[in-house]
């Protein structure tokens, strides 16, 4: 039964990092691109962190419960920054550039 | 206790944090102190003081929130990519910020950012407009108003600020 939901978690997991990573190559311009690692590091690693925790569950549970506190941390961070340098360089966007944005464009 | 520690909650997490990678031990057990020490005293000037939390049970249902809105999202925005390129409606959306201390402007942007469809990518200079990436925008207002009401307006009644 355990097992059954393991399988489940890390199939979901997989697939919502593979749609992630599928979007990279559909998806049209740089903004757009963006929004496919946060699924995967989101939906897709905390499904595989919660099979891992519940296939091990031992003293190392908090490890990977640290691992996804991480990655929620920096996310943001890494997704923030490519997204100045974006916005710096005026790179491509099917969105209208936001023209007037104070610290965008300096 | 305010010069040797200035954030007592910021150094418990530290030595927690570093306990639960390191293994427990005498040895790491004195290294987790030293560093819950001396970490928080070297970024104070830039924390420039975190604000205190006022509400645990909100900040426990603000967390479940965002699970589960990133659980929705993440399904919605998985369709999205695998459907029709061309029928998604990206937006740069400019979305008010009421908040003023930059911890819970951080943390704002963060919760914005993990929920899957929606970016940060700017922060005007006076902290009081951020600019977000929008990846199928429908509504503008509906947006800006549900950002607001869902992650801003728990956080100014959790953090004391």
């Amino acid at each position: 039964m355990l097992d059954l939901l393991v399988s489940v978690l890390l199939l979901v997991g997989s697939l919502f990092i593979v749609v992630g990573a599928f979007s990279l190559v559909r998806l049209p311009d740089f903004f757009m691109r963006l929004h496919g690692p946060t699924k995967s590091t989101t939906l897709g690693v905390g499904s595989l962190l919660l099979a891992a925790v519940i296939h091990t569950a031992d003293g190392l549970t908090l490890h990977k419960l640290l691992i996804a506190l991480f990655l929620f941390m920096t996310a943001p961070v890494s997704a923030f920054l490519l997204g100045q340098v974006g916005l710096r360089r005026r790179v491509t966007s099917r969105a209208p550039l936001p023209e007037d944005f104070p610290g965008s464009h300096q | 206790m305010n010069t040797l520690c200035p954030f007592p909650m910021l150094s418990v997490i530290l030595a927690a944090t570093w306990l639960a990678l390191a293994g427990f031990s005498p040895a790491h057990l004195g290294l987790a102190l030293v560093l819950a020490l001396t970490i928080p005293r070297a970024v104070a000037p830039l924390l420039g003081g975190l604000p205190g939390i006022r509400s645990v049970t909100g900040a426990i249902r603000l967390a479940g929130h965002v699970v589960w809105d990133i659980l929705i999202a993440n399904i919605i925005v998985a369709r999205l990519v695998l459907g029709p390129v061309s029928r998604l409606r990206p937006a740069f959306v400019k979305v008010p910020v009421t908040v003023t201390h930059p911890s819970a402007i951080s943390l704002f942007m963060s919760m914005i950012s993990i929920t899957p469809g929606s970016i940060p990518l700017a922060l005007s200079p006076d902290a009081r407009t951020m600019l977000v990436h929008v990846l199928d925008l429908e509504d503008e207002e509906a947006f800006i108003a549900k950002v607001k009401e869902r992650y801003e307006r728990p956080l100014m009644e959790i953090l004391e600020c």
